[in-house]
């Protein structure tokens, strides 16, 4: 006899779309059962209890026999079962497969316990990390314990802590560990360790065999030697039994190599899962959690197998988990994730200083989920409010306007005077499909305090600007973009003051102040605004007029040249700081001599209506001929010498 | 409370709108146009049921 479990399992995989995400009932389509007799015993079902037979879902049409439903029904709704179980195996297993890839990566450079990964030279873009920062020196290890305790000595000055394979929180070590930033002696416990416990050490227990240890140091006077020697003299891992005789460390310098320690986003995801639950003991875990894996096939002890329908179904929920942690990581909904809601895209990964994520006893299942998709490490010492301690972050993948950040494009953001750093403080560009830092020319995509030649405003204010090529006069305030590319930023304070926690300063948004690439936006000839003229000249360094028209061989100004003198005096006004040569340019007719004499008079008539009649401050100014000399196009034709007989506005010092 | 008993000391159980003939003892009414589930209770279980030896019959189609 084949029971209803066997039908169910040799069903062919049915189409399970990622849009399959409800069961949604449409009453007007729905069938009820046949009305039954009224028997002795009949009384009035309330309304609500009973549904109906035939009902048209998102998941097909499904059919039941007075509840009970037929075998294909059946198998849609366990398709749509399974597809959630999957759905929120992704979200909340993220942070599995993440650590899965920490691993991984780490062991490409050597055995665990025995091997430091030091970035001697600091992370660039060649490491694909979650959100690293550009100014730490990082340094990590794989930590695998068997049935005995193993002993850390960590380097004084540092900001290390623990993690277990379920990315939870061990122990913090240095400046907030228990050492106090001295360094010390740490002894950690495998699970379930029963044995005796020496004095002498930081004891703290994990639950998992595999830990992820990171500690960061600290550049003094630019140089990472300091850091670097610090823990190449000090740091060991060893078990406690070796005391007397810890095998040698390896330090390997990974600064500009290129590894992996990123997840994966497609159904192999699963497998990263997989491989934790089949290498550690259960009970770090969470049940409810290791129920949706279990839901799914990934059992401790089985062979993670998923048939041709459950692989259907595993990759159409890992396309659906990808889409939602992209989406909740740069548009959350939660007013929480914003640091100034309803006024800014700035976003915070911790609200409330959570690290738990459990805010009032509920858990935040959405910020959690785009934290792990973001960013790495978990301690309650990365959401401590520490006055002048620590470091602050708020990032966004946003412009002022809500609209993505576009590498074509060209951005401002300004900071305020008196940044609430008492370090430094920085901005990081980071790919939005990688989440580590954005490739770009430079070995590092990133400004702040602490880069030479950061220019400030004269009212103490800096101006940061985002794009593929520095403005003109911008470069020491710029950091690349690429073009086809999006990417997104965090703004890092160290150190950071009260003024950041009361809010009373904020960073500005981040403004667009050029629609397009260069040659997609040119002025529009003729009929030219200030705000044109503003964004070409601060962009290109000089913008080509043609709304000013002269008499034949002459310098008399035509009538109709109003509005277009109008708009250069307006940019004049917007842009106060400002000097600008105006410069003639005819077409070749006529010959050199002439048209040098009468270009140089026709800037001279430009220079002087904008001082008369609009009142620009003639220092400003400076009047130039060009003659033929720099044509924007051919004179063989009568349109190419058109485009020749222009004035030009250049950004003079 | 139950009715007729097999020779092997076994029952037959019918579950059906109307009582076969003769049968009336062991059979449960059923309602036409309407599903059903049940429940067997064993109140005071013995060793067989736990150690699977003794396993009631399904439920058979008759008609």
């Amino acid at each position: 006899m084949r029971t209803i479990a066997q039908k169910l399992l040799s069903f062919t995989a049915l189409s399970i779309s990622a849009a399959a995400l409800a069961l949604a009932v449409s009453m007007a389509a729905s069938v009820w059962a046949a009305e039954s007799p009224k028997m002795k015993m009949t009384t009035e079902i309330p309304d609500g209890i009973s549904t109906p037979d035939n009902i048209h879902t998102r998941v097909g049409d499904l059919n039941f026999f007075d509840g009970v439903p037929d075998v294909e029904s059946a198998q849609k709704i366990y398709n749509l079962l399974d597809f959630t179980h999957a759905y929120q195996t992704f979200l909340d297993g993220t942070k599995i497969a993440s650590m899965d890839a920490m691993r991984k990566g780490i062991l490409e450079f050597g055995p665990a316990n025995t091997t430091a990964v030091i970035f001697e030279d600091l992370m660039d873009s060649k490491t694909l990390f979650l959100t690293a920062n550009t100014t730490s020196v990082y340094m990590f290890s794989w930590l695998e314990l068997g049935d005995e305790p193993m002993v850390i000595e960590t380097p004084p000055k540092v900001l290390g802590f623990i993690n277990d394979h379920w990315f939870r929180y061990v122990t913090d070590f240095g400046i907030l560990g228990p050492d106090e930033g001295k360094g010390g002696k740490f002894l950690v416990l495998p699970p379930g360790y029963e044995g005796s416990v020496p004095d002498g050490y930081h004891v703290t227990r994990t639950n998992t065999f595999g830990n992820w240890v990171i500690w960061r140091g600290f550049q003094v006077d630019g140089s990472t030697a300091q850091a670097v020697n610090a823990t190449k003299e000090t740091f060991r891992i060893y078990p406690l039994s070796q005391m007397d005789n810890p095998p040698e460390m390896t330090f390997v310098n990974a600064s500009g190599q290129s590894f992996n320690t990123i997840h994966r986003m497609d159904e192999h995801i699963y497998d990263e899962i997989n491989d934790v639950v089949q290498a550690e003991p259960l009970m770090g875990e969470n049940p409810e959690l290791l129920g949706h894996l279990a839901a799914i096939g990934i059992v401790k002890g089985q062979p993670f197998e998923p048939d041709e329908r459950m692989r259907t179904i595993l990759k159409a929920a890992a396309s659906a988990g990808s889409v939602t942690v992209k989406t909740l990581i740069s548009k959350p909904r939660d007013e929480r994730a914003y640091w100034y809601p309803g006024e800014s895209n700035w976003l915070n990964a911790f609200p409330g200083g959570a690290y738990t994520w459990e805010l009032d006893g509920v858990t935040v299942h959405d910020i959690r989920a785009a934290f792990h998709f973001y960013a790495t490490g978990i301690t309650p010492a990365m959401s401590l409010k520490a006055v002048g301690k620590g470091s602050q972050y708020a990032f966004t993948y946003l412009d002022a306007n809500g609209n993505p950040l576009d590498g074509s494009k060209t951005y401002k953001v300004n900071v305020p005077a008196d940044v609430p750093a008492e370090d430094f403080w920085s901005f990081t560009l980071y790919d939005n499909q990688t989440r580590s830092m954005l490739q770009t020319d430079a070995q590092f995509p990133a400004i702040g305090s602490s880069d030479q030649g950061v220019v400030q405003n004269e009212d103490g204010s800096y101006d940061i600007y985002f794009a593929p090529e520095a403005p003109e006069g911008k470069e020491s305030n710029w950091v690349q973009t690429v073009p086809g590319k999006g990417w997104n930023t965090i703004l890092r304070l160290y150190g950071p003051l009260e003024t950041w926690f009361d809010q009373t300063w904020r960073p500005g948004e981040i403004e667009l102040i050029n629609y397009a690439r260069l040659d997609d936006d040119r002025v529009t000839p003729g009929e030219e605004t200030a705000k044109e003229i503003s964004l070409r000249i601060t962009i290109d360094g000089r913008v080509a007029i043609y709304g000013v028209q002269f008499e034949t061989g002459s310098t008399a100004i035509l009538p109709g040249s109003e509005g277009t003198l109008e708009a250069i005096a307006g940019m004049m006004a917007d842009l106060p700081d400002l000097n600008v040569a105006v410069v003639g340019h005819t077409d070749n007719v006529g010959g050199y001599e002439s048209n040098l004499d009468l270009s140089k008079r026709r800037a001279d008539a430009v220079v002087a209506e904008l001082v008369n009649t609009f009142g620009i401050d003639g220092t400003r100014l400076f009047a130039a001929g060009a003659s033929f000399l720099a044509p924007m196009t051919s004179n063989e034709t009568e349109e190419g010498r058109t485009l020749n007989r222009r004035v030009e506005l250049v950004r003079a010092p | 409370m139950f009715g007729r008993r097999n020779s092997d000391g076994s029952f037959d159980l019918y579950f059906r709108p109307k009582a076969p003939k003769g049968m009336e003892a062991n059979w449960i009414e059923t309602v036409p146009d309407k599903g059903w589930s049940v429940i067997l209770r064993l109140y005071g279980p013995l060793e067989p049921w736990f150690d699977k030896t003794w396993r009631p019959g399904e439920i058979e189609l008759v008609n």
